[in-house]
């Protein structure tokens, strides 16, 4: 056990939970709630944007990845920092001016209410179940190994701060711990960047040729080499990787927390700034890695296998390079990304529960704020409880594939739902229903019978699919879908009042 | 299929358009890196300069990554600027309320 880690964790710790004392005492209506009261500022919401872009997987995630595979693992970071620049173009300013608190507000401004409404609420669940159980099993393991807590100790004690968080806290904590978690991953991000680039005269050049030279196929790390082998499944990722962002609820919610949509554009402006270089300096941890971590038996033990798992290389890296001191904070920056992406994930869930299905839906807007404000409470401590619950079940399991499934599910169900509401005046309600439903079923159907389930999880020799993730095919599908279905009920004979 | 923009929203500042040819242009860029590398991968494994260790793939990686960066500044500035410009005449015009 490491006592500077333990220090940092515990200050981490008691700092978010003075952030939620703060965050609840000002929190009084449903604006409070759900989006900050409206008044989070651009530079603000643009670090809360990175603090929700950059998850753990970004950093622990991608750093194993270019370090087991070179550039074939930097291609994921380049792909996901094409996300947010889609976020604004596409959808940030609409959804500040078309809706109040959740993506849903928006599809149903020009459609049916009920039915998108129970149509956007059921796909963001879907969204953040996957990425939530994903987050919070890959949160017990690194807490068991970090802090050598039980397993499920640490996953019942991360979804316990979660749920205090949100319920107390609301939008306004959940912003806020965003905001000192994306700090401290800048600020660790940048060290470990510096202390790797001391080692090489601050020579790029000079990494590269290190790393391109520990390793027997030195010179393939330095080129895309998986890409050719499948081709297809290289552009359905780059489909997943570029166009996913834009349908994660949780990302989407921050866009409410902003005055206007002036401030909704220049948040984005500040979030790009952040995760572009974060993601363009994990080829400095990543390859850096190669290098400093090769023949250091204390990181790889016999057969090149990395001690406690290949999310494991950054905080490794960070030991060598910088003893306890780095360990611990390095520790302590991976554990507040987990507790502030799980507590996004829950408030996005509970908003869909209580605003969209709820109140709008079940009470047809007819509800006090008060009420509303407890069935949401009442809604973060069920989905804490069953993301506890599934973050046991699933200990142990393979869950990379939950990340992309959350992906693939987002870009063909959420977005091209999003998109066309927004953009295409011809969408009917019955056309962006069984698009979005047919994309979401896709998505899945595909996940499953694909290399990621069928071969991984369930053990069988081949996949039934090889295309992995199946964005190639279900995010056209659900275009699609939503086209012919508007189109042949528009072709009938009665044409739908356009209600504005 | 037309994508054909609702009416712009009083304060829209950046209209449909400007954001649709961001996309594609990012979009753009970022497939025919990811074509090249699942196509023509000696063309992104040839280092730079003879001999040198940086490849094509590294450069045109950090571009995608800078595009996207630059792309979003460019889209913000102009959407500003036009709901700096829609506002003012908004107010001189208190009858007319478009946008553009």
């Amino acid at each position: 056990m490491n006592m500077i880690a333990i220090s940092c964790f515990l200050a981490i710790v008691a700092l978010s939970l003075a952030i939620t004392w703060w965050a609840a005492r000002n929190t009084k209506g449903t604006n409070d709630f759900y989006a900050a009261g409206g008044n989070v500022t651009s530079l603000q919401n643009g670090l809360a944007l990175a603090g929700d872009a950059l998850s753990a997987g970004a950093f622990l995630g991608l750093t194993g990845l270019i370090f087991a595979n070179g550039f074939d693992g930097y291609i994921f970071a380049i792909g996901y920092s094409t996300g947010m620049p889609i976020v604004v173009f596409l959808l940030a300013e609409r959804l500040r001016q078309m809706g109040k608190f959740t993506f849903s507000d928006v599809v149903s401004v020009h459609l049916d209410e009920t039915p998108m409404r129970i149509f956007g609420a059921a796909a963001s669940l879907v969204v953040i179940a996957f990425y939530l159980v994903a987050q919070i099993v890959g949160a017990g393991a690194l807490i068991e190994l970090l802090f050598g807590i039980d397993f499920k100790v640490a996953v019942a004690l991360v979804g316990g701060l979660m749920i205090c968080y949100v319920m107390f806290g609301g939008m306004m904590a959940t912003t806020w711990v965003q905001i000192v978690k994306a700090c401290l991953m800048l600020a660790g991000g940048a060290l470990i960047a510096v202390l790797v680039l001391q080692r090489f005269g601050f020579d790029l050049a000079a990494l590269l040729y290190g790393a391109a030279s520990v390793r027997p196929n030195g010179a393939d790390l330095l080129a895309p080499q998986a890409a050719a082998r499948s081709p297809f499944s290289a552009l359905s990722l780059a489909l997943a990787l570029m166009f996913g962002t834009a349908g994660l609820p949780h990302i989407l919610m921050r866009f409410f927390t902003v005055p206007d949509a002036r401030a909704a554009r220049n948040s984005v402006v500040w979030g790009t700034a952040f995760i572009s270089t974060f993601y363009a300096a994990t080829a400095i941890f990543g390859f850096g890695a190669i290098v400093i971590l090769s023949g250091d038996a204390t990181a790889v033990g016999a057969g090149g296998k990395v001690i406690g798992g290949i999310n494991m290389v950054a905080i490794h890296l960070a030991r060598v390079l910088g003893g306890d001191i780095m360990l611990g904070l390095v520790s302590a920056v991976a554990f507040a990304t987990i507790l502030a992406v799980v507590a996004g994930l829950t408030l996005a869930g509970a908003s869909a529960v209580s605003h969209d299905l709820y109140a709008r839906v079940v009470l047809k807007g007819h509800v006090d704020e008060a009420r509303e404000l407890k069935i949401s409470r009442m809604a973060t401590v069920a989905l804490g409880m069953l993301a506890i619950a599934l973050g046991i079940a699933f200990q142990g399991q393979n869950v990379a594939y939950m990340i992309s499934l959350a992906f693939a599910i987002a870009c063909s169900s959420t977005f091209p739902v999003l998109v066309l509401s927004i953009y295409w005046r011809g969408l009917t309600t019955r056309g962006a229903i069984a698009g979005g439903s047919i994309g979401l079923l896709a998505a899945l159907g595909l996940t499953v019978l694909g290399p990621s389930m069928w071969v991984k999880v369930f053990g069988f020799a081949a996949p039934v699919v090889s295309l992995d993730p199946p964005t190639l095919i279900s995010m056209p599908l659900a275009f699609l879908t939503c086209w012919l279905v508007s189109m042949t009920q528009r072709r009938g004979a009665q044409m739908l009042p356009g209600v504005a | 299929m037309t994508l054909q923009p609702h009416p712009p929203h009083p304060s829209s500042g950046g209209s449909g358009r400007l954001g649709l040819a961001a996309t594609a242009i990012l979009a753009g860029v970022y497939l025919t890196f990811t074509a090249l590398g699942a196509f023509a991968p000696q063309l992104l494994a040839a280092p730079i300069q003879p001999g040198g260790i940086f490849t094509w793939a590294f450069a045109l990686g950090l571009g995608v990554i800078g595009l996207g960066f630059v792309l979003t500044v460019i889209y913000a500035v102009i959407a500003n600027r036009r709901e700096s410009v829609a506002l003012a005449a908004r107010a001189l015009v208190p009858a007319e309320g478009g946008a553009r």
